[in-house]
């Protein structure tokens, strides 16, 4: 790879005036290596009496702490009961075991698989596509082209635009009777336009493009920027002198010195498309036909609709365990394509 | 020198070059231009779609066929969301204000706080725990949401005799503890970038870990600081599902619930209201826009220089 | 930054991170005050004040049904919160509170809107389970099956029996609809019979060459003349015939004239497999094909009516107002009539109650009585209706009242039903709010014709049905 041959060692040198194990610059995935060798001229981690410092320490750190357990290990633990009873809301949960569970896994309700089948495919389809539509835009706008902080504008401003919003506009976009890509659409010659986010083969991808819209300019966008804008032109001076024309540069430096930050995007990109609610809630309410009926609405609805809480609280957890396994993946095969400049992969 | 760019080449020189290019890349640059300008149209023409629509009157917005520009922009539209009888946006607008700026302080507080905990000092169990802040970047908020929104009623009541549901402590609060795993991730990440030669030569001096805090690696921290602050303004200002479960009663809500009463049915207040929808919606857009542009340089520079992308 | 010019102690800077920090301190104080304080005219609901001593003399004075004023100036000062749904309704209480307090000045009324439905109902659930809810809560029938079967509101025959208030000329339907296991658990503060009349816009209907009279003739008149005023192929419609309603309720009253049903009285079964449900549902498909805007793509059909682009509208009681003289300001001439017989002989309904009930929680049940009384009153109602604060109660003495017959279109034309009306049938699970979500669901591909009747309702009758079977929540 070209950083190893042109920099000689696998190490940049540092910046001028810090510290040689400054820790900036390493990936994000790589941060349990930080934490291990951080800069601190740290004693080694054994077991030992708790110092005045390590006190400072905790108690610096305690508001977080303390909001884990109260808003996540505390919650997390009580969905973790909820979801062995039935509970409506207004009366006193009752034990049911592993009823909830049952019922998902062996058919007892028929749209767990198929919303968490449309999660899937939504997921499938979704993450590509704006992982590399952001990451599209984004060495459009590090071109050094002028006009770049409007462009940049303009593009973020989707991703600005609350989800209820976007959903009104785009139903106003895709009315089959009066709206305006119809309209544009019969003016060029189609005699029956599709019913769009109205017709339940189309439902999901008009979905897919409002999203898109929205996703592709936005923070991932950003994420990728300043990846694009760590790469030091040195390796691309070297490269260009090695004789690698523009597509081989590419491949050659930006992508492999960009997977840290595609690796970043992916995990974050795949937890948020899994998620997504509010866009399916406004737009289209999980129709037609429950066409665009996602796993988060299903558990919505099931939770304030049906008043089956025990149930969605099952739900829950079994979303939970979905994404972590999916992490985990992620995790483990990231160690075969993402290069950490510098660092032994974990 | 490997020297960390932040902004693009500046104008002088690229245009020092552009003057002396090839005709080859001239051509490239051309192409480049032209390829984002239609890009930056087509991402915003919905936009601007709505700006026009936003300027239309009732029967213009089921015109057919449908028109991009209103005959007579109706400026009005604007002045007519604030005084609809029954929706009382101005009071939406307040709400929304109040929670997002009360969030954003608290996160910014305790996501430093938190940071520096993790970032300056090394306590058993601190590992472990960044292990944990780490894991809990990839839960997803589903799984808790229905015992929190209990926990917000029983517990307090418990406590205190009262609920807070229908309040706006179950919003504010987790703000003020962390304010969530990925701000204290991106501050610890900053902090530990700052020599720490700067903290050695305050200990000389004679400085308190506080005083470290306030002196160094707060002022050091303002990119990072100002993106933290960009990203808890947005998530909060276009929150949804929070409000949705724990507020009931309409004068508390927020822009984000407010705009659904554009959507429902005009009530039976006898005034059509659909053409302000999407004045509403670039009501509710426009603080957004405006933080952003404002915080854009430090957006790009804070995620540099975390090393957060890698 | 990151370079070695920086010296600790130097820096301007450490002026300005204490004044972010005193920010900080400072927005940290107001937030914990000012949670509560800084929202201007809103009113945080409280636990009602305790005190049930006082209203139960209070009550104890009046025995006349009607509101009466108390006399008791010593009675202790009461608080009652009511629940609504915000709209119309919300907004006219907050006119009739002010009446009721002069007359009752020892009872304080608070009103707490609450987000119109599908969200009133889990809102209501967790408030109650909360114990938060108001003591006068409305609840339709939409789920007030399903409240009275979790004990939400305060059996009424007690009450109605203590104060000896007169049922007399209540109808029979609408008390009915308010009945659980046998006993009268809600009073019927708004009723009407559901999507059972037309909207028609004579212009249009002239241009197409028919009169309304001629088109509400029978269930294939309304479509022939709907065919008629539908200008545009498929696909590229300019102007639409007719516009049927959605939901279980609307679906249902042409299920009825057609002589079927939606399921059986038990709310066990279904039954819109039944030959005569099949046929209403054709003709609603055709309708819904060949005159109106496509199913379920969002567009707003009182608005669609007001700028003169639908001719027809399946409509209900509040169209009378909604949209309205106001909205339609004169552009066209528009009226409303009743829907057509069906094939049965009779014009399909499904008898909707606007309940009010006493929260069985509720620590001041005769101070909220008081003021169910006063809602109910024929004075009151008088003004609710007419000016779209509710619909009328489902009693005589307003059902008949002559102003609003004159003056409401809507009542006059459906005046002759409420005294034949068929009731509200409620699943057996009291699953009623996720029956009608899962309707629409399904039967959007069978309106907008991406599926075939056939295989359509044979999908759809599964799943509606595994709704019925599901237990109670």
């Amino acid at each position: 790879m070209y950083p190893d041959r042109v920099c000689g060692t696998s190490r940049r040198a540092p910046l001028r005036g810090t510290s040689p194990t400054r820790t900036w610059g390493k990936p994000a995935h790589a941060m349990v290596a930080v934490a291990n060798t951080s800069s601190v001229r740290a004693t080694p981690a054994k077991r030992r009496r708790w110092r005045a410092t390590d006190f400072q320490g905790w108690l610096w750190a305690s508001p977080w702490i303390l909001g884990f357990v109260l808003w996540t290990l505390g919650p997390m633990l009580w969905s973790l009961y909820l979801a062995f009873t039935r509970y409506s809301i207004i009366r006193a949960p009752i034990w049911v075991g592993l009823d909830n569970f049952e019922r998902a896994f062996q058919g007892g309700d028929s749209l767990f698989w198929p919303s968490l089948g449309r999660t899937f495919t939504w997921a499938l389809v979704m993450v590509p596509l704006s992982l590399m539509g952001s990451l599209l835009t984004a060495l459009m706008l590090n071109q050094g082209l002028r006009g770049t902080a409007i462009l940049r504008t303009l593009f973020f401003i989707p991703s600005l635009t609350p989800a209820v919003a976007l959903a009104v506009l785009w139903r106003w976009i895709y009315q089959p009777d009066f709206g305006a890509l119809n309209y544009l659409l019969r003016e060029i010659g189609v005699n029956s336009p599709p019913a769009w986010l109205a017709d339940a083969r189309y439902a999901m991808p008009s979905l897919m493009v409002m999203s898109l819209w929205g996703a592709v300019g936005g923070g991932t966008m950003l994420i990728f920027l300043a990846g694009l804008q760590g790469i030091s032109q040195e390796l691309y001076e070297a490269a260009e002198i090695d004789g690698a024309g523009r597509l081989a540069r590419f491949r050659n430096v930006t992508l492999p010195l960009l997977t840290p930050t595609i690796f970043f995007n992916l995990i974050i990109g795949v937890i948020a498309a899994l998620r997504t609610f509010t866009t399916a809630f406004v737009a289209t309410g999980g129709g037609p036909n429950y066409a665009t009926w996602f796993y988060i609405l299903h558990l919505y609805q099931t939770a304030f609709q049906n008043f089956e809480l025990g149930y969605a609280s099952a739900l829950a957890w079994i979303f939970f365990v979905i994404v972590i396994g999916l992490t985990l993946a992620n995790l483990r095969l990231s160690r075969r394509w993402v290069y950490y400049e510098g660092e032994e992969a974990i | 020198m490997t020297a960390i760019r932040i902004e693009p080449k500046a104008p002088a020189s690229s245009e020092a070059r552009q003057s002396s290019m090839p005709i080859d890349q001239r051509i490239r640059r051309f192409f480049l231009y032209a390829g984002s300008v239609l890009l930056a149209v087509m991402f915003s023409s919905p936009f601007v779609f709505s700006v026009a629509s936003s300027l239309k009157t009732v029967a213009e917005i089921h015109a057919f066929p449908p028109t991009l520009l209103p005959a007579v922009a109706q400026w009005e539209n604007y002045a007519a969301v604030f005084s609809l009888k029954g929706v009382p946006f101005a009071q939406f607008y307040w709400n929304s204000a109040f929670i997002t700026f009360t969030s954003m302080f608290g996160t910014i507080a305790t996501a430093a706080v938190s940071a520096y905990g993790f970032a300056r000092f090394k306590w058993p169990g601190r590992d472990a725990m960044f292990m944990v802040l780490l894991s809990t970047l990839v839960l997803p908020e589903e799984v808790v949401l229905i015992p929190k929104f209990l926990m917000f009623n029983n517990v307090p009541k418990a406590l205190i005799g009262k609920t807070l549901i229908d309040t706006y402590w179950p919003l504010i609060l987790p703000s003020w503890f962390g304010g969530g795993a990925f701000n204290v991730f991106l501050l610890r990440q900053f902090f530990m970038q700052i020599p720490r030669d700067f903290d050695e030569a305050a200990v000389l001096d004679g400085a308190s870990s506080w005083q470290i805090f306030w002196m160094i690696m707060l002022p050091l921290s303002r990119p990072a600081l100002a993106t933290v602050a960009v990203f808890s303004f947005l998530g909060q200002w276009n929150d949804f599902i929070h409000p949705l479960i724990y507020l009931n009663t309409s004068d508390k809500f927020p822009l984000s619930l407010g705009l659904r009463y554009f959507q429902q049915q005009p009530t039976d207040a006898m005034e059509p209201r659909e053409h302000l929808l999407m004045a509403a919606s670039l009501l509710m857009v426009a603080p957004a826009i405006t933080v952003y542009l404002f915080a854009q340089r430090y957006f790009v520079r804070g995620i540099v220089m975390s090393g957060i992308k890698g | 930054m990151i370079n070695g010019e920086l010296e600790f102690g130097r820096r301007a800077p450490s002026r300005r991170g204490f004044l972010a920090m005193a920010m900080v301190g400072v927005s940290g104080v107001l937030a914990a005050c000012g949670g509560e304080e800084a929202k201007p005219a809103a009113e945080a609901p409280k636990a009602p004040a305790a005190g049930a001593a006082a209203p139960t003399a209070a009550a104890a004075a009046t025995k006349a049904p009607a509101a009466a004023p108390t006399t008791a100036p010593a009675a202790k000062q009461v608080e009652i919160h009511t629940n609504f749904r915000q709209g119309g309704d919300a907004e006219w209480q907050a006119r009739l509170m002010p009446k009721f307090m002069e007359k009752n000045p020892n009872i304080k009324v608070v009103l707490d809107t609450l987000p119109a439905e599908p969200e009133y109902w889990a809102k209501v659930a967790a408030l109650f389970a909360t114990g938060q809810a108001g003591d006068f809560i409305w609840a339709s029938n939409g789920n007030f099956l399903g409240y009275a079967e979790n004990g939400v509101p305060r059996e009424l025959d007690s009450i109605i029996s203590k104060d000896k208030y007169d049922l007399g000329d209540y109808t029979k339907v609408g008390l009915d609809n308010m009945r659980y296991q046998g006993k009268v658990f809600g009073m019927p503060w708004g009723s009407h019979c559901q999507n059972c009349l037309v909207m028609y816009n004579e212009d249009l209907l002239k241009e197409a060459g028919v009169t309304i009279e001629q088109a509400v003739a029978s269930y294939d008149a309304l479509y022939e003349a709907a065919k008629k005023a539908t200008k545009g192929a498929a696909g590229s419609r300019t102007q639409f015939g007719f516009l049927p309603a959605g939901g279980q309720t609307a679906l249902n009253c042409n299920l009825r004239a057609f002589g079927g049903e939606t399921y059986d009285a038990a709310g066990k079964k279904l039954l819109m497999n039944d030959p005569a449900a099949i046929e209403a549902i054709k003709w609603t498909q055709k309708m819904w094909k060949d005159t109106a805007p496509v199913f379920g793509s969002g567009f707003n059909g009182d608005e669609l009516f007001a700028t003169g682009k639908i001719a027809m509208v399946q409509a209900g009681y509040p169209n009378h107002f909604v949209p309205g003289d106001k909205a339609i300001a004169g552009k066209f001439k528009w009226g409303i009539t009743l829907m057509p017989k069906g094939p049965k002989g009779i014009v399909g309904t499904q008898f909707t109650v606007n309940g009010i009930t006493i929260n069985s929680a509720s620590k001041q049940p005769d101070a909220t009585w008081e003021y169910m009384k006063f809602m109910m009153d024929p004075v009151t109602q008088e003004e609710i209706v007419l000016n779209n604060g509710g619909r009328p109660a489902a009693r005589k003495a307003v059902l008949d009242n002559p102003k609003i017959m004159s003056t409401v279109t809507s009542h006059k034309a459906m005046r002759p039903l409420y005294d034949t009306a068929l009731g509200w049938p409620a699943p057996a699970n009291s699953r009623w709010p996720e029956f009608t979500t899962a309707l629409d669901q399904v039967m959007g591909p069978i309106w907008t014709g991406a599926i075939e009747l056939d295989p359509g309702m044979k999908s759809a009758t599964t799943k509606l049905q595994e709704i019925l079977d599901k237990p109670k929540s």
